[in-house]
């Protein structure tokens, strides 16, 4: 599947695998946190619409689903405990090496947020502008060349040519 | 089975109304732009062209719609391939294989296998309509919710338990998409898990959050990394690779049936179409295969597997369209309005009464599917040159015409918010190992599952022995069971017997 392909580039300092400096097996402590938030949110998501419910239809899927997505999420949860060996503890990259990704998921939401108020034209120039500079585009010139007249030619053909309403501010 | 009269009539239909052939490149080459574009789809490409044809004779007009539907089935591919955005939810499976391969070089080998897959497919799916559209309306009605029930489930334990991660990973994530896809108002008029928002009255929007989850997470992945293919010669586009995919396809047409055949069969049972079938093609090749565990690291069978079934759909959706005039899915919908716009009814009573017409449809489609040949293969020349873009560049213009697409298919703000909440949902997912192709497969198939079982929940009266009752269930539920313990044990001998790479 697509995840397989995803896994992310060894991370130089760690291509040895574990060193006499850290001999701790290092533990998936992430993936168990993630695990009870998602079997939290499946077990919060059934017990809201039972209490809303009129009705045994109105839950006959997710109820019994909930109770399997939850005991499936809290077995993972447990299972990525073992101490990470091999291949997975040295092509896993810790947190603090994907701060572009999570500076660049942070900046797509922004951008989605305020889209009603700043629009698509300007709002998708400085997104494109921002998520450059993120990624270590520092040239002001290339900066400007690939915001402006690309947001200008995207916002144009989705409003004047696939006749989109979009919110803009300027256009 | 066939008619020959009305199939001669047929002919002479075609060869006397011009109109009906200038209309398919347009229509093939609009198809595969709206199918390429991130957050557009066919139906919108045909809801779009709709009232176009609404000063056309009625055969042009449906033949105008039927060619960007063929394109569209293409179009959604190259996206898929080239940069793991599945651009219509049928091109899901397509991305598996597609994108791993591109990541190799090998785009031009995709590209050139899917669309020989995709012609082969429209081609397979409208021969079979040919000969099946007549006894298939009968054998269609006697599927009731207890059978589709079992294809839903069917269709997300195959892509929960066929991953790379643990089954608990898989069915944790199937699960997670399931319960998104009931929020908003049920059928029965309930509203659950809106926490007082209208904008998610609706529900969560499936295409956006299938964005977010496919393209947007794996977009922020590569962020820091310089180009899709690192190689700077592989990236270079040449006619032959793609030349040579098309070839090798040709050469391994027992899997481009195979995955004909399914879609075709799919694609017949109404509500299901492409977006399942390509799913349940590429399973059942990864299962049938002497190396399933090349699939997913750019195995070119998973491409052709799902873009014949994908394409092949669209005949078998046709059959429930011409046989019974109900439609298969949103492409054929817009061809139900259409036909309603030409004052025309579809059901047995239409194809008896008007068998010239259907077979000059049938044999327009054949038509179309070999030319979406030579237009397909001059688009994928143009679109390839994608993989000369700098990462850098491409992740936020993909990311802002994903948000403009989306906020273009929901009307509001909540398309772009769904991008960006499930993009960053299928980043964490990914990040654990959990597989976003289960929740994207829970999200598509959600909505069926709720109805059939809740529809057979009150056919039977809440008693569990009136599937006994219901043979054609039973040897579904059985079949199914087979397949499951199939694969499992299959998951756990490879387990046993495979060298520990990991130590």
């Amino acid at each position: 599947m697509t995840d397989a392909t995803s896994t992310p580039p060894v991370a130089p300092e760690t291509q040895g695998g574990p060193t006499q400096s850290d001999p701790a097996p290092r533990r998936n402590w992430g993936a168990l946190v993630f695990a009870l938030v998602l079997a939290a949110a499946l077990a919060f998501y059934a017990w809201s619409v039972m209490g809303v419910a009129r009705g045994l239809t109105d839950y006959l899927l997710i109820l019994p689903a909930a109770v399997i997505g939850v005991a499936a999420a809290l077995w993972a949860g447990i299972a990525d405990l073992a101490p990470l060996k091999g291949l997975a503890q040295i092509t896993r990259r810790p947190l603090r090496e994907e701060t572009k990704g999570i500076a660049l998921l942070v900046l797509t939401g922004v951008y989605a947020c305020l889209l009603p108020w700043i629009g698509f034209d300007v709002g998708t120039a400085v997104f494109i502008a921002l998520a450059l500079i993120i990624q270590g585009e520092r040239s002001l010139w290339k900066l400007a060349l690939a915001a402006v007249p690309g947001a200008a030619l995207m916002t144009w053909i989705f409003t004047d040519l696939l006749m989109v309403r979009l919110p803009v501010l300027l256009f | 089975m066939i008619d020959l009269s009305a199939f001669s009539a047929a002919l002479s239909l075609l060869g006397s109304d011009p109109l009906a052939w200038l209309v398919v490149i347009p229509g093939l080459f609009i198809g595969l732009v709206f199918g390429a574009i991130p957050g557009l789809s066919i139906s919108i490409a045909m809801a779009v062209f709709l009232p176009a044809t609404l000063y056309m004779d009625f055969l042009p007009a449906i033949l105008f719609l039927t060619a960007i539907f063929t394109g569209g089935g293409f179009g959604g591919a190259v996206p898929a391939i080239l940069m793991n955005i599945p651009g219509t939810s049928s091109a899901v499976a397509t991305a598996f294989d597609g994108y791993p391969m591109s990541k190799k070089g090998q785009h031009g080998e995709a590209l050139g296998a899917g669309l020989v897959a995709s012609a082969v497919g429209t081609l397979f799916g409208y021969i079979l309509l040919m000969f099946i559209v007549s006894p298939v309306a009968t054998w269609v009605l006697m599927l009731g919710p207890t059978e589709m029930l079992i294809v839903a489930i069917w269709g997300l334990l195959l892509i929960a338990v066929l991953n790379d991660s643990s089954i608990a990973k898989g069915l944790a994530a199937g699960i997670l998409g399931i319960l998104i896809s009931t929020i908003g108002y049920s059928d029965t008029g309930l509203m659950r898990g809106t926490f007082g928002s209208m904008y998610l009255l609706d529900g969560i929007p499936a295409i956006p959050a299938l964005i977010g989850l496919f393209a947007a997470s794996e977009l922020i992945n590569m962020a820091g990394r310089d180009y899709l293919i690192a190689d700077r010669e592989m990236r270079k586009m040449k006619l032959k690779p793609i030349l040579k995919g098309a070839g090798d396809t040709m050469r391994g047409w027992p899997q481009v049936l195979r995955g004909s055949a399914i879609g075709t069969l799919i694609g017949i049972i109404p509500g299901v179409g492409a977006s399942v079938a390509n799913l349940a093609s590429y399973a059942a090749t990864k299962r049938l295969s002497k190396e399933p565990e090349t699939f997913g690291k750019g195995n070119r069978e998973g491409v052709v597997a799902s873009e014949a079934a994908n394409s092949s759909s669209e005949g078998g959706g046709m059959v429930t369209l011409l046989a019974l005039g109900l439609p298969g899915g949103a492409g054929t919908a817009i061809l139900l309005g259409a036909f309603a716009m030409h004052d025309v009814t579809g059901g047995p009573r239409f194809i008896s009464e008007n068998t010239d017409i259907v077979y000059a449809l049938i044999l327009g489609n054949i038509a179309q599917a070999i030319l979406l040949l030579g237009v397909g293969l001059v688009f994928v020349f143009l679109a390839s040159s994608i993989v000369k873009i700098r990462l850098s560049y491409l992740i936020p213009y993909v990311l802002s015409v994903s948000m403009m697409g989306t906020y273009a298919i929901t009307g509001s703000i909540v398309g772009p918010l769904t991008v960006a909440g499930a993009g960053a949902l299928g980043w964490i997912m990914r990040r654990y190992g959990y597989p976003v192709t289960a929740t994207v497969v829970g999200l598509l198939i959600g909505p069926m599952a709720e109805g059939e079982l809740t529809r057979s929940w009150q056919i039977s009266g809440g008693d569990p022995a009136f599937i006994l009752t219901r043979p054609i269930t039973m040897v579904m539920l059985v079949l199914l069971i087979l397949m499951l313990l199939a694969v499992l044990v299959g998951k756990r001998m490879s387990r046993q017997t495979a060298p520990v790479i990991a130590e």
